[in-house]
Protein backbone atom coordinates (compact mmCIF):
# COMPACT_ATOMS: atom_id res chain seq x y z
CA UNK A 1 0.00 0.00 0.00
CA UNK A 2 2.75 2.35 0.97
CA UNK A 3 4.67 1.59 -2.28
CA UNK A 4 1.61 2.38 -4.42
CA UNK A 5 1.08 5.67 -2.64
CA UNK A 6 4.76 6.63 -3.23
CA UNK A 7 4.56 5.73 -6.96
CA UNK A 8 1.37 7.78 -7.39
CA UNK A 9 3.06 10.71 -5.72
CA UNK A 10 6.10 10.36 -7.99
CA UNK A 11 3.91 10.39 -11.10
CA UNK A 12 2.01 13.44 -9.85
CA UNK A 13 5.26 15.29 -9.15
CA UNK A 14 6.61 14.38 -12.61
CA UNK A 15 3.45 15.66 -14.32
CA UNK A 16 3.57 18.90 -12.42
CA UNK A 17 7.25 19.38 -13.38
CA UNK A 18 6.49 18.76 -17.07
CA UNK A 19 3.64 21.28 -16.91
CA UNK A 20 5.99 23.87 -15.44
CA UNK A 21 8.67 23.21 -18.09
CA UNK A 22 6.10 23.50 -20.92
CA UNK A 23 5.08 26.87 -19.61
CA UNK A 24 8.68 28.13 -19.73
CA UNK A 25 9.81 26.38 -22.96
CA UNK A 26 6.89 25.69 -25.32
CA UNK A 27 7.30 22.75 -27.64
CA UNK A 28 6.94 23.62 -31.31
CA UNK A 29 5.79 20.72 -33.35
CA UNK A 30 6.95 20.61 -36.96
CA UNK A 31 5.09 18.15 -39.08
CA UNK A 32 6.15 16.60 -42.40
CA UNK A 33 9.62 18.12 -42.27
CA UNK A 34 12.16 16.03 -44.22
CA UNK A 35 15.25 15.05 -42.33
CA UNK A 36 17.69 16.74 -44.82
CA UNK A 37 15.77 19.53 -46.50
CA UNK A 38 17.25 20.69 -49.88
CA UNK A 39 18.71 24.26 -49.93
CA UNK A 40 16.21 26.68 -51.40
CA UNK A 41 18.70 29.53 -52.04
CA UNK A 42 22.20 29.32 -53.55
CA UNK A 43 25.12 29.41 -51.18
CA UNK A 44 26.12 33.02 -50.50
CA UNK A 45 29.55 34.14 -51.79
CA UNK A 46 32.36 34.43 -49.31
CA UNK A 47 32.90 37.98 -48.22
CA UNK A 48 36.65 38.44 -48.64
CA UNK A 49 36.67 41.54 -46.46
CA UNK A 50 36.15 39.35 -43.48
CA UNK A 51 39.39 37.47 -44.07
CA UNK A 52 42.71 38.71 -42.78
CA UNK A 53 46.26 37.79 -43.61
CA UNK A 54 48.88 37.98 -40.92
CA UNK A 55 52.16 39.56 -41.97
CA UNK A 56 55.57 38.66 -40.64
CA UNK A 57 56.93 42.17 -40.39
CA UNK A 58 53.95 44.47 -40.39
CA UNK A 59 55.87 47.26 -38.69
CA UNK A 60 58.52 47.23 -41.41
CA UNK A 61 55.87 47.24 -44.12
CA UNK A 62 54.13 50.18 -42.50
CA UNK A 63 57.43 52.01 -42.01
CA UNK A 64 58.42 51.43 -45.65
CA UNK A 65 55.11 52.72 -46.89
CA UNK A 66 55.36 55.86 -44.78
CA UNK A 67 58.93 56.47 -45.85
CA UNK A 68 57.95 56.07 -49.49
CA UNK A 69 55.15 58.60 -49.03
CA UNK A 70 57.54 61.00 -47.35
CA UNK A 71 60.05 60.63 -50.20
CA UNK A 72 57.35 61.27 -52.78
CA UNK A 73 56.37 64.48 -51.03
CA UNK A 74 60.01 65.54 -50.89
CA UNK A 75 60.30 64.85 -54.61
CA UNK A 76 57.25 66.98 -55.35
CA UNK A 77 58.77 69.80 -53.30
CA UNK A 78 61.99 69.32 -55.22
CA UNK A 79 60.03 69.51 -58.48
CA UNK A 80 58.86 72.99 -57.52
CA UNK A 81 62.44 73.94 -56.75
CA UNK A 82 63.68 72.60 -60.09
CA UNK A 83 61.01 74.62 -61.89
CA UNK A 84 62.17 77.76 -60.12
CA UNK A 85 65.79 76.97 -60.96
CA UNK A 86 64.90 76.49 -64.62
CA UNK A 87 63.02 79.79 -64.75
CA UNK A 88 65.97 81.52 -63.14
CA UNK A 89 68.32 79.86 -65.62
CA UNK A 90 66.25 81.04 -68.58
CA UNK A 91 66.35 84.59 -67.21
CA UNK A 92 70.11 84.39 -66.76
CA UNK A 93 70.62 83.03 -70.27
CA UNK A 94 68.58 85.95 -71.64
CA UNK A 95 70.71 88.31 -69.56
CA UNK A 96 73.85 86.68 -70.93
CA UNK A 97 72.57 87.08 -74.46
CA UNK A 98 71.90 90.78 -73.85
CA UNK A 99 75.42 91.29 -72.48
CA UNK A 100 76.93 89.50 -75.47
CA UNK A 101 74.95 91.76 -77.81
CA UNK A 102 76.22 94.79 -75.92
CA UNK A 103 79.75 93.42 -76.18
CA UNK A 104 79.31 92.97 -79.89
CA UNK A 105 78.20 96.61 -80.28
CA UNK A 106 81.14 97.81 -78.20
CA UNK A 107 83.61 95.76 -80.24
CA UNK A 108 82.17 97.23 -83.43
CA UNK A 109 82.49 100.68 -81.91
CA UNK A 110 86.08 99.97 -80.93
CA UNK A 111 86.76 98.68 -84.40
CA UNK A 112 85.49 101.92 -85.86
CA UNK A 113 87.44 104.01 -83.37
CA UNK A 114 90.72 102.28 -84.11
CA UNK A 115 92.65 103.14 -87.26
CA UNK A 116 92.55 100.64 -90.08
CA UNK A 117 95.72 98.62 -89.76
CA UNK A 118 96.75 95.22 -90.94
CA UNK A 119 97.42 92.74 -88.20
CA UNK A 120 98.00 89.49 -90.02
CA UNK A 121 98.44 87.13 -87.12
CA UNK A 122 95.38 88.26 -85.25
CA UNK A 123 93.30 88.07 -88.37
CA UNK A 124 94.55 84.63 -89.26
CA UNK A 125 93.64 83.40 -85.79
CA UNK A 126 90.24 85.02 -86.10
CA UNK A 127 89.76 83.35 -89.48
CA UNK A 128 90.61 79.96 -88.02
CA UNK A 129 88.19 80.57 -85.17
CA UNK A 130 85.44 81.56 -87.59
CA UNK A 131 86.07 78.44 -89.66
CA UNK A 132 85.79 76.32 -86.55
CA UNK A 133 82.50 77.94 -85.63
CA UNK A 134 81.10 77.62 -89.15
CA UNK A 135 81.92 73.88 -89.14
CA UNK A 136 79.63 73.33 -86.19
CA UNK A 137 76.23 72.88 -87.70
CA UNK A 138 73.31 73.00 -85.33
CA UNK A 139 69.85 72.00 -86.34
CA UNK A 140 67.73 74.15 -84.07
CA UNK A 141 64.41 75.80 -84.86
CA UNK A 142 64.97 79.53 -84.56
CA UNK A 143 62.45 82.38 -84.68
CA UNK A 144 62.47 84.50 -87.86
CA UNK A 145 61.79 88.23 -88.14
CA UNK A 146 59.71 90.08 -90.75
CA UNK A 147 62.53 89.95 -93.34
CA UNK A 148 62.44 86.17 -93.16
CA UNK A 149 65.94 85.95 -91.70
CA UNK A 150 66.55 84.36 -88.36
CA UNK A 151 69.04 85.72 -85.83
CA UNK A 152 71.32 82.83 -86.63
CA UNK A 153 71.21 83.59 -90.36
CA UNK A 154 71.94 87.24 -89.65
CA UNK A 155 74.95 86.27 -87.57
CA UNK A 156 76.13 83.90 -90.27
CA UNK A 157 75.85 86.68 -92.84
CA UNK A 158 77.79 89.01 -90.59
CA UNK A 159 80.40 86.34 -90.09
CA UNK A 160 80.75 85.82 -93.84
CA UNK A 161 81.13 89.57 -94.27
CA UNK A 162 83.94 89.71 -91.71
CA UNK A 163 85.62 86.72 -93.27
CA UNK A 164 85.43 88.41 -96.65
CA UNK A 165 87.04 91.50 -95.23
CA UNK A 166 89.74 89.41 -93.61
CA UNK A 167 90.52 87.55 -96.80
CA UNK A 168 91.32 90.86 -98.46
CA UNK A 169 94.33 91.31 -96.23
CA UNK B 1 99.68 98.87 -97.19
CA UNK B 2 101.57 99.25 -93.96
CA UNK B 3 104.54 97.11 -93.11
CA UNK B 4 104.72 94.89 -90.08
CA UNK B 5 106.12 96.54 -86.95
CA UNK B 6 105.26 100.04 -88.07
CA UNK B 7 103.92 102.30 -85.29
CA UNK B 8 100.21 103.20 -85.26
CA UNK B 9 99.06 106.64 -84.22
CA UNK B 10 95.59 107.44 -82.92
CA UNK B 11 94.11 110.89 -82.46
CA UNK B 12 93.97 111.98 -78.83
CA UNK B 13 90.16 112.36 -78.82
CA UNK B 14 89.72 108.97 -80.41
CA UNK B 15 92.29 107.49 -78.05
CA UNK B 16 90.18 108.60 -75.07
CA UNK B 17 87.13 107.10 -76.71
CA UNK B 18 89.00 103.87 -77.28
CA UNK B 19 90.04 103.74 -73.62
CA UNK B 20 86.46 104.36 -72.54
CA UNK B 21 85.21 101.62 -74.84
CA UNK B 22 87.82 99.23 -73.54
CA UNK B 23 86.77 100.02 -69.96
CA UNK B 24 83.17 99.34 -70.87
CA UNK B 25 84.17 96.14 -72.63
CA UNK B 26 86.05 94.96 -69.56
CA UNK B 27 83.05 95.71 -67.37
CA UNK B 28 80.77 93.83 -69.72
CA UNK B 29 83.11 90.88 -69.86
CA UNK B 30 83.13 90.76 -66.05
CA UNK B 31 79.35 90.97 -66.02
CA UNK B 32 79.09 88.20 -68.60
CA UNK B 33 81.46 86.05 -66.58
CA UNK B 34 79.38 86.55 -63.42
CA UNK B 35 76.17 85.64 -65.26
CA UNK B 36 77.82 82.58 -66.79
CA UNK B 37 79.00 81.55 -63.33
CA UNK B 38 75.44 81.88 -62.06
CA UNK B 39 74.14 79.80 -64.99
CA UNK B 40 76.68 77.10 -64.16
CA UNK B 41 75.60 77.13 -60.51
CA UNK B 42 71.94 76.81 -61.51
CA UNK B 43 72.82 73.98 -63.86
CA UNK B 44 74.68 72.17 -61.06
CA UNK B 45 71.74 72.74 -58.73
CA UNK B 46 69.33 71.30 -61.27
CA UNK B 47 71.56 68.28 -61.88
CA UNK B 48 71.85 67.70 -58.14
CA UNK B 49 68.06 67.73 -57.82
CA UNK B 50 67.72 65.28 -60.70
CA UNK B 51 70.27 63.01 -59.06
CA UNK B 52 68.24 63.21 -55.87
CA UNK B 53 65.12 62.19 -57.82
CA UNK B 54 67.01 59.22 -59.19
CA UNK B 55 68.09 58.12 -55.70
CA UNK B 56 64.58 58.59 -54.33
CA UNK B 57 63.14 56.51 -57.12
CA UNK B 58 65.62 53.73 -56.41
CA UNK B 59 64.75 53.82 -52.69
CA UNK B 60 61.02 53.68 -53.38
CA UNK B 61 61.52 50.78 -55.77
CA UNK B 62 63.45 48.85 -53.12
CA UNK B 63 60.78 49.53 -50.49
CA UNK B 64 58.05 48.50 -52.88
CA UNK B 65 59.84 45.21 -53.52
CA UNK B 66 60.05 44.63 -49.77
CA UNK B 67 56.33 45.39 -49.31
CA UNK B 68 55.49 43.13 -52.24
CA UNK B 69 57.49 40.27 -50.77
CA UNK B 70 55.95 40.79 -47.35
CA UNK B 71 52.43 40.70 -48.74
CA UNK B 72 53.08 37.56 -50.74
CA UNK B 73 54.68 35.73 -47.86
CA UNK B 74 52.01 35.92 -45.12
CA UNK B 75 52.61 34.57 -41.65
CA UNK B 76 49.25 32.83 -41.35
Amino acid sequence: MKKKIVQKNKKAVKKELEKKIRKVVPVVEVKNLPKFAPRQQPRPEINTEEFFVGLHNSMDVRRNMLESSRDMIHTLQSYQKVNEVREEKIKRVEQFKTIMEELKLLVNKLNKALPKVQVKEVELRAKEAFEKISRKETKVEVPRDSSGKSDLEKLEAELAKIEGRLSKF
Amino acid sequence: MEEEGMPVFIKVEEYKDVLDIIDLLQEKVKEARAVLQKINELKSEEEAELELWNNTLNDVETRLDFIDKSLFEPKY
